[in-house]
C-alpha cells in the first residue's frame, strides 16, 4: 500500500468510515504485533496492545498531521503503549504469565499451536539475554539493533536525544554480552 | 574469549532479526479491534472537548469580573455614596468593630488596603503596650 493509499484511508477514517480503518488495522496489525511482541515477549500481552494501540490511533487519528511516515507514527504509539506496560510489569512481574497456555478453544487447532509453539521458542530467544534489561534500554535496543531503524527514526519515535539512545543503546548492549558472558561460563 | 562472545552475540542477534513471530488468527484480532473501536466513539473526546472550551469560557467570566471588581466598579461609581459608613446595627455581632470603618460600596482593592493599615495600627499598639509592660517590670525589679 503506498502513502497516497494510506493516506486515503486515514482521511475516510477521520469521517468514521470504520470499513476504511478496518483496511489499516489488517495493514498494519503485523507491523505492531511484530514490534509488540519484540518488546513484551508474551503472546497474549502483544494481543492487548496491539489492541489498545490501535485505540489510541483511532482517538489520535486527528493529530496524524502527514509530518512522519504513518508507520513512524505508528511505531511511535506502539512503542508508549509497550513502554508503558513493561513499566508495570517490571514493578509487578506477578502480572506477567510467561507459560504457555493455550487461551481457547481455537488454539487446539494443528496449525495453531505449531505457531503457538514458534512464538515460544521466539519469546525464550529474546528473554534468554534482554529479559533483565530495563524497559528504556529495552526500546532502544529492541528499535536500533533488532529493527534496524535508523538514529533519527528512533529519536523522532521515542522523544529521546542522540546522547541519550547512544548510551541506552551501550548499556543494553553491554547487558546482553554480560549474560552471555555468564551462561557461557556456567556451562 | 572476548572474540567468542561477540560472536555468540552476532549470532543471536541475527537469529533474533530473522525469526519473526507468527500473528495467529489475524482475522480474530481485527474483528477485536474494531469491536473496541466501536464502543469507543470519537464523540466521547468531542464532548471532552466541548467541556474543556465551557470551562474556560466560564473561568475567562470570572476572570473579567474579578478585574471589573477591583479596578473598575470604583471609578463608575457615584462619588457621593461612596464614603458613607455601614450602619453598624446591621452588622452581624460575630464581625469585629472595625469591620464598620469598610463602607459598603468600597472596592475590594481598597477594602484590602484599609483593613492591612488598621492590621498595622493595631500591631503598633500591641507593640506598645508589650514594651510598657516589660519597661514596668524591669522598673519594679
Amino acid at each position: 500500500m503506498n502513502q497516497e493509499q494510506i493516506e486515503e484511508l486515514i482521511d475516510r477514517s477521520r469521517q468514521n468510515d470504520m470499513i476504511a480503518f478496518a483496511q489499516l488495522v489488517s495493514e498494519f496489525q503485523t507491523m505492531v504485533f511484530r514490534l509488540a511482541f519484540r518488546l513484551l515477549c508474551n503472546e497474549d500481552e502483544t494481543r492487548d496492545m496491539v489492541q489498545e494501540t490501535f485505540l489510541k490511533v483511532w482517538l489520535s487519528l486527528d493529530k496524524y498531521d502527514g509530518r512522519c511516515r504513518f508507520t513512524t507514527w505508528m511505531y511511535k504509539i506502539t512503542c508508549n503503549t509497550c513502554y508503558d506496560r513493561l513499566r508495570v510489569l517490571q514493578r509487578s512481574p506477578s502480572a506477567f504469565s510467561s507459560d504457555f497456555v493455550p487461551a481457547n478453544e481455537n488454539w487446539k487447532s494443528e496449525e495453531n499451536i505449531e505457531e503457538a509453539l514458534a512464538n515460544k521458542e521466539l519469546q525464550d530467544l529474546i528473554l534468554r539475554f534482554t529479559g533483565d534489561l530495563p524497559p528504556k534500554q529495552k526500546l532502544v535496543f529492541t528499535l536500533r539493533d533488532v529493527e534496524e531503524l535508523d538514529v533519527a527514526e528512533v529519536i523522532s519515535i521515542t522523544g529521546m536525544t542522540a546522547e541519550q539512545i547512544k548510551h541506552n543503546l551501550y548499556q543494553a548492549r553491554k547487558q546482553i554480552r554480560a549474560k552471555i558472558h555468564q551462561i557461557e561460563t556456567d556451562l | 574469549m572476548k572474540q567468542e562472545e561477540n560472536e555468540r552475540y552476532e549470532q543471536w542477534l541475527q537469529q533474533v532479526r530473522k525469526t519473526q513471530p507468527i500473528l495467529t488468527r489475524p482475522d480474530d484480532l481485527t474483528r477485536d479491534i474494531l469491536q473496541k473501536v466501536a464502543r469507543t466513539p470519537r464523540k466521547r473526546k468531542e464532548r471532552r472537548k466541548f467541556m474543556t472550551w465551557a470551562s474556560a469560557i466560564a473561568a475567562g467570566f470570572l476572570l473579567c469580573f474579578t478585574v471589573y471588581e477591583i479596578f473598575f466598579y470604583s471609578v463608575s461609581f457615584h462619588a457621593d455614596t461612596r464614603n458613607a459608613p455601614l450602619n453598624v446595627s446591621s452588622l452581624p455581632s460575630c464581625l469585629p468593630e472595625w469591620s464598620a470603618s469598610c463602607t459598603a460600596e468600597m472596592t475590594i482593592k481598597e477594602k484590602g488596603a484599609r483593613l492591612s493599615e488598621m492590621w498595622r495600627a493595631r500591631k503598633a499598639k500591641q507593640h506598645e503596650q508589650k514594651r510598657l509592660i516589660h519597661q514596668l517590670v524591669s522598673n519594679n525589679h
